[in-house]
């Protein structure tokens, strides 16, 4: 339960920047329907995602540890209530993406299979940054150098959008037939087209590991450290 | 049973140019100790780490026999902890606080924190960092006296408040030790307040104890001599603690036990908490210089 609470306390820490992350939902959902095609909208909730869940790290102040760290709690506690404020965020964005392959559904666009492919590949993706970005706020102190924090919340999201809207025009013109020269992709496409099940659930467990790993470390590190 | 509600033993700490080395005490239930020293003589730090929020590099403190590392959660609802400055998420309003404490704290009273707030009119719906200091401070009194704690910590709390509340503080604190069975650890550069509530005191300079006991052994331990320099010889000047010249001539502390080493040519008189720390300070920091 106090895992929960603390999952609140940073939805709470971030006030008015959830309505931020309102509007990633909300653009996802416009740029997904506009083009009648969700894969677009499903890399801004990726992009979103690895942007803003790292904000209660930059919204924590040296002044609020009195508060923080004295809530009766021990700092594994602590350290996980972080990392559910990340996945509630993940679940809340993912809630447009379902709404919007749903409507998509009903108009006949789209396949649900690819949907979840891309879906468990992008869970995957976004758990790996979320254990690399707060492991590495965990490690180098978080509110040491707020450059650095720039850094590291921005370039990752950034890096999956125009790397992924990069390999996604790709994998569109390699499906229309423009990308002959592509045959490896080709072949590695249609291989796991043939094992889509096994490969979301390799990819999606893939993630929760890393994620958990993410989470271990993190906890390692917080425990050795004072005002953690 | 357990007398003793906080058991400090043997705490250290090193940072890079400061220590604070093997720190122990106790403080029985129903107690107040003030926590005194000049500014970075190790107070803050002391406190951080019997809050839980810093680790020591030895020892241990127990809370009622609890220590933090085994059982943090009941360890840390046994304590009440006032800084110095608000420790407040400054974007919240007290409503949002409000929700936490009942989240985290079963016994959190709510009605008697809104008695609290009406009292000392704070305002329900304003973020806490447009708050006033002393707003800050009767917040963070009306979170921890709405709950029930063991321990009630202030660190340099009273700072900056006017003398009205800050009287009323300190009644507030009389009144909490009142059942006998929680104490209060005070850390305040206003001796002034120790001289009314403290009932040990424990004196800190460069990380490392002066002296710790009960305050009405130390005033009469010690004794506050007035005279001429010129007046005093090798064996009584050796024993005056922070000499102090002025155009009258000197004063100093000097320990009860050497007052045979009086003449009468030299005035003494009982010394007031302050006036013991002011000349030991002095002392201290001469010998440093040295």
């Amino acid at each position: 339960m106090r895992i929960i609470r603390f999952c609140k306390i940073d939805w709470m820490i971030i006030g008015l920047q959830r309505y931020v992350f309102l509007g990633f939902a909300a653009l996802s959902l416009c740029v997904s329907l506009s083009n009648g095609d969700w894969m677009f909208g499903l890399l801004y909730i990726g992009f979103g995602h690895m942007v803003l869940s790292t904000m209660p790290f930059y919204m924590r102040k040296p002044a609020d540890n009195g508060f923080l760290l004295m809530l009766p709690a021990s700092k594994k506690e602590r350290v996980l209530g972080r990392f559910l404020y990340g996945i509630s965020m993940y679940l809340a964005l993912l809630l447009t993406a379902v709404i919007t392959v749903a409507i998509l559904m009903a108009q006949k666009k789209g396949s649900l299979k690819i949907f979840l492919m891309i879906l468990a590949a992008e869970t995957a993706a976004v758990f790996l940054v979320m254990a690399v970005q707060y492991t590495f706020m965990y490690a180098f102190g978080e509110m040491n150098s707020q450059q650095l924090m720039g850094i590291i919340r921005i370039v990752p999201g950034m890096v999956f959008l125009f790397g992924g809207s990069y390999i996604l025009q790709i994998l569109q013109e390699i499906m229309r037939g423009k990308r002959e020269s592509y045959q490896f992709l080709i072949n590695a496409l249609s291989w796991i087209s043939e094992h889509m099940p096994l490969c979301s659930f390799l990819a999606v467990v893939l993630g929760i590991v890393l994620l958990l790993a993410g989470i271990g470390i993190s906890v390692k590190i917080v425990e050795k450290r004072d005002f953690a | 049973m357990e007398r003793d509600l906080l058991k400090v033993e043997n705490i250290s700490k090193h940072y890079h140019g400061f220590s604070l080395e093997n720190i122990g005490f106790s403080l029985p239930k129903g107690y107040i100790m003030g926590y005194v020293g000049p500014n970075g003589s190790g107070k803050t730090t002391t406190l951080n780490i019997i809050t839980g929020m810093c680790r020591s590099e030895t020892g241990q403190v127990l809370i009622d026999g609890t220590a933090c590392e085994k059982d943090p959660v009941s360890y840390k609802k046994s304590i009440g902890y006032i800084g110095d400055e608000s420790f407040f998420p400054v974007q919240m309003k007290m409503k949002e606080m409000k929700t936490i404490w009942k989240d985290f704290y079963p016994d959190f009273n709510e009605e008697e924190f809104n008695r609290m707030e009406e009292e000392w009119e704070l305002p329900e719906h304003k973020k806490i960092g447009d708050f006033s200091r002393g707003m800050k401070v009767k917040l963070m009194f009306a979170s921890v006296f709405a709950r029930k704690t063991k321990l009630l910590i202030l660190d340099e709390a009273t700072n900056g408040l006017d003398p009205v509340v800050r009287m009323d503080i300190l009644k507030l604190l009389q009144e909490y030790i009142a059942d006998g069975e929680k104490s209060v650890l005070f850390s305040t550069h206003i001796l002034s307040d120790l001289e009314q509530i403290a009932d040990y005191i424990f004196f800190i300079h460069n990380g490392k104890k002066i002296f710790y006991d009960a305050k009405d052994e130390i005033l009469e331990n010690y004794l506050l001599v007035k005279g001429d320099l010129r007046e005093i010889d090798e064996s009584l000047r050796r024993e005056l603690i922070g000499v102090e010249e002025n155009s009258f001539g000197f004063e100093a502390i000097l320990p009860s036990d050497k007052a045979g080493l009086l003449s009468g040519k030299q005035v003494f008189e009982k010394p007031q908490i302050d006036q013991i720390m002011v000349h030991y300070t002095r002392d201290i920091q001469r010998r440093d210089r040295r």
